[in-house]
């Protein structure tokens, strides 16, 4: 997934978990910048009477880049801490919950918001003590839903509308979660794949992609910001080619360093905070890094990445697709079987691309290879958007930041599969398979409502109500 | 210096064990040099009769022979290596 139970110890600790990062200017008001980061992982709706939650023990944060040394210029770090508000009951609400502050919520939620800054070791508390929503757990306990969620946008000091929400959303992300880990099966294609020999008749002609994560929950963090609060200088970006418009982006979740689980109960954290989870552009730690470095990279700095370089260079996926597909790929392993370097991918994700490449278009921030999330913050909002992003000819989305509705797994699957190495390679004609591939969850590039995607919304926090546990009582039992 | 007590450092100390079973509490003193420097006051037995250890102290003995010692207090980390010390924590936890 996107990077949801990416790593082996990770995917023990979901409340640590990154599993989405998003940042785009906002379509609504393109003086701002809404960058949200996912957290807890395939959240069941109905996972009563302990609904899903921010981990009180973990430090997360939204970090910025904005002179490309791949360390954190700026850093919005999020702390939660619960309430019970009712005790002496089992249930995580007595009676319906119709706002923030209901005494019939037992289970309560809520954050602080501080801004860091690396220059001049800068350390500003911006909020505290903000209301998380309640989970979405049906009709009597969580009646008028949207309503009472929306009120746990909060401003943030400063003006300007500047926002942020902390709580449960319902996953934007989407993928063939069934089909491709069953060894790249792509439904609309699994008539091609190998098949390994085997005689599966149900895989002899295509299928229609089915959205493994249509119907779960996530916990966002979301915030919306000047684009002045994150540009070196202060300025808002308004020439697209200038290294001063492109900032890279990346979230992290930290736990104390030692954890002590006494006799009688009670749990002792000492130390200080260290890093065990982050997420720059989606699938790299997912797909581009072997298994065992996987919990490893979740502890670096996006500074420190060259060491996972040859992830990017030498794609295993680019490898695997050509013998799980015969006949389908031929140009692609003719890359593999020459053993070029995939630059390409590289300034996709480790660098950003260059000027030059893209007529009017670059999102580079320099040599350092670090996996962030660049935005050029320059480039307005589409008019007429592509889930595709760059590669359906918007340059306005993936990997110019990413927008909630972007076909990511396409886009990277298009994109190993070699559509984008004629930027290195003008030459190099990608099979006609590679501009084609996909797991089938969007019916073309304008489809902004894939399976699962239909509650975004047009407003901040822009990723939809949370599908409620009595609609979803077990995962796909509604066609939601 | 007083013989060590594996029950009264647990006890005096407020301490907990931690970690890679060679990790064990840690005395006052250890404490101290947390809140005094990289320690130096490590070797020092004794502490101030109005002395409160606040957050525990957890110690991760990580090189026996170097004597290469973690210790956490509240947010803070200090690394001492100190032999003698790595030898009472040692001993301590058998």
């Amino acid at each position: 997934m996107s990077s949801h139970r990416e790593a082996p110890e990770m995917s023990k600790d979901p409340v640590a978990d990154s599993t989405d990062l998003y940042a785009f200017v906002s379509p609504d008001n393109p003086n701002m910048v809404t960058i949200i980061a996912n957290y807890v992982p395939l959240q069941q709706p109905s996972g009563g009477p302990n609904f899903f939650e921010f981990g009180d023990d973990v430090l997360y944060a939204i970090n910025i880049d904005n002179d490309g040394d791949g360390k954190a210029d700026i850093s919005y770090q999020f702390q939660f801490h619960t309430v019970l508000q009712v005790g002496g009951t089992f249930l995580y609400n007595v009676g319906p919950i119709q706002s923030l502050d209901s005494p019939n919520w037992n289970r309560r939620q809520f954050f602080s918001v501080t801004r860091t800054e690396r220059k001049g070791g800068g350390h500003k508390l911006l909020a505290k003590d903000l209301a998380c929503p309640p989970c979405n757990i049906g009709p009597l306990s969580t009646p008028g839903y949207a309503d009472v969620a929306a009120s746990a946008i909060h401003d943030l000091p400063g003006g300007g509308s500047r926002r942020v929400f902390a709580g449960q959303r319902a996953e934007a992300f989407y993928v063939d979660l069934g089909a491709v880990f069953d060894l790249g099966d792509l439904r609309p294609f699994e008539q091609l794949h190998t098949h390994f020999g085997l005689n599966v008749p149900e895989l002899t002609r295509p299928a229609p992609g089915v959205n493994a994560t249509k119907a779960v929950n996530v916990h966002s963090i979301a915030i919306q910001i000047p684009k002045t609060d994150l540009t070196s200088d202060g300025s808002s970006p308004s020439n697209p080619m200038s290294s001063k418009s492109v900032v890279g982006v990346w979230t992290t979740a930290s736990r104390r360093k030692v954890r002590i689980h006494n006799a009688e109960g009670v749990i002792t954290e000492s130390g200080p905070n260290v890093q065990v989870s982050r997420l720059g552009n989606p699938l790299v730690n997912e797909v581009l890094v072997p298994m065992e470095r996987k919990d490893y990279w979740n502890t670096q700095l996006p500074a420190h990445d060259k060491q996972f370089v040859d992830g990017a260079e030498h794609p295993e996926l680019a490898k695997l697709l050509p013998i799980l597909y015969p006949g389908v790929f031929p140009n692609l392993a003719s890359i593999d079987d020459s053993n070029k370097v995939r630059s390409d991918l590289v300034a996709i994700l480790m660098t950003g691309i260059p000027p030059g490449l893209i007529p009017g278009f670059q999102n580079y921030t320099g040599p350092v290879i670090a996996d962030m999330l660049r935005l050029n913050l320059a480039i307005p909002p589409a008019s007429k958007p592509s889930n595709l992003g760059l590669i359906g000819g918007d340059p306005a989305g993936y990997p110019n930041g990413r927008r909630t509705f972007d076909d990511v797994f396409t886009i990277e699957l298009r994109a190993i599969a070699g559509v984008t190495y004629p930027l290195i390679d003008p030459a190099f004609q990608p099979d006609p398979a590679a501009s084609a591939v996909t797991d089938g969850l969007t019916t073309d590039a304008s489809d902004q409502t894939a399976e699962g995607t239909i509650k975004l919304l047009d407003t901040f926090p822009y990723l939809g109500t949370p599908h409620s546990g009595f609609d979803i009582p077990a995962l796909h039992d509604a066609s939601v | 210096m007083e013989p060590i007590n594996r029950r009264r450092f647990l006890v005096q100390g407020g301490a907990v064990v931690a970690a890679a079973g060679v990790a064990s509490a840690v005395p006052f003193n250890a404490a101290d040099a947390l809140t005094k420097g990289r320690g130096k006051n490590a070797r020092n037995a004794t502490v101030p009769a109005d002395a409160k250890l606040g957050d525990p102290v957890v110690a991760h003995l990580r090189d026996l022979h170097t004597g290469e010692i973690s210790l956490y207090q509240g947010h803070r980390e200090v690394t001492v290596k100190d032999k003698h010390l790595a030898a009472l924590l040692f001993n301590a936890s058998r």
